[in-house]
């Protein structure tokens, strides 16, 4: 079995189940955060519609800089309605997900780099970009989220099992 | 590479994560909980502790009854990282001598007779066990802001401590 054919499977379920979450941000709620040290439930539901998009850069090139010198720096994603988070999750998702398939073996051993200003913040083998900083942080990020909506009486779907709203077995 | 050493660095970074994150949870605090249909805090951190154990049951048994499970919470933070500690270095050492052949073995979770879910060896290890103990710990990473223990580092720096550059 590939590389590829290894990741493709537990992406796309785990995509899913993002979107099923992201979905449900009401768009009234998009200022709300639970603390005033915590990214707003639009801005983390907008960071995990992003995320998909640095697999497609850890798989298309060798290196990402987020404030390259002499250009604009990478602007985070900070969508107002539910329209353009939907429309950007599924862009990243469809984009990462070619890039997934269309990678070789060999290819998912080679390093890629996160930079800021020419100055290399963290390297990772390509495939830890997918596993890892895609995937776990999506994962991650999506839990963080489960429990903005809950805050907010959104009834929070079934991610690994049961929620107390939705999916009870037997 | 054999899949379990793809797996162990993973698996080792994710758990030394994990246990930044329930060895924070501070004990008064165990009874907490964000809204009343939520787990409180102790009983999500004894969650994320019990999960590694999963893996041992996945990678060498070929089923576990669920019928008579009771979700475990500690009591304090002692029992529960002698928890985690023990389940972790359980599922690793079980990671670590599991070959290719049986990663790709059914591995069920079942209810009595009934069979709930069935799913191939390296997805217990990679998604019942990885995904859903990062999913829980991102969950605490909001329990802990809320009650304003810094949140480490996890993926990247958070709004109290790894800030970059």
């Amino acid at each position: 079995m590939s590389i590829s054919q290894a990741l493709l499977p537990e992406f796309d379920h785990e995509m899913a189940t993002a979107r099923k979450v992201i979905e449900r941000v009401p768009e009234d709620k998009y200022g709300w955060k639970p603390h005033e040290k915590s990214m707003t439930m639009g801005r983390l539901a907008s960071h995990i519609a992003e995320m998909p998009g640095w697999g497609v850069s850890g798989l298309t090139s060798d290196e990402f800089d987020v404030a390259p010198v002499g250009q604009p720096p990478h602007q985070a994603l900070n969508a107002d309605t539910r329209a353009k988070l939907l429309e950007a999750f599924d862009a990243n998702v469809a984009q990462c997900r070619a890039a997934i398939a269309a990678a070789g073996d060999a290819e998912y051993m080679k390093s890629w780099s996160l930079k800021r200003g020419g100055q290399t913040m963290m390297s990772m083998p390509k495939i830890a970009v997918v596993r890892t900083f895609v995937l776990n942080h999506i994962i991650h990020h999506r839990g963080q989220l489960s429990v903005y909506l809950r805050h907010n009486n959104v009834p929070v779907p079934s991610i690994y099992g049961p929620s107390a709203d939705e999916g009870q077995m037997g | 590479m054999s899949i379990s050493q793809s797996l162990l660095p993973e698996f080792d970074h994710e758990m030394a994560t994990a246990r930044k994150c329930i060895e924070r949870v501070p004990e008064d605090k165990f009874g907490w909980k964000p809204h009343e249909r939520s787990m409180a805090m102790g009983h999500l951190a004894s969650h994320i502790a019990e999960m590694p154990a999963w893996a041992v049951s996945g990678l060498k048994q070929d089923s576990l009854d669920m019928a008579g499970y009771k979700p475990w919470t500690a009591t304090n933070q002692a029992e529960l990282l002698a928890t985690f500690d023990k389940n972790v270095a359980a599922a690793r050492e079980a990671i670590a001598s599991t070959d290719d052949a049986t990663y790709m073995k059914n591995w069920s979770l079942k209810a009595g007779d009934k069979e709930l879910m069935t799913m191939p060896k390296i997805v217990v290890v990679r998604s019942f066990v990885l995904n859903h103990v990062i999913h829980h710990r991102g969950q605490l990473s909001v329990y802990l802001r809320e009650n304003n223990v810094p949140v480490p580092s996890i993926y990247g720096p958070s709004a109290d401590e790894g800030q970059m550059g």
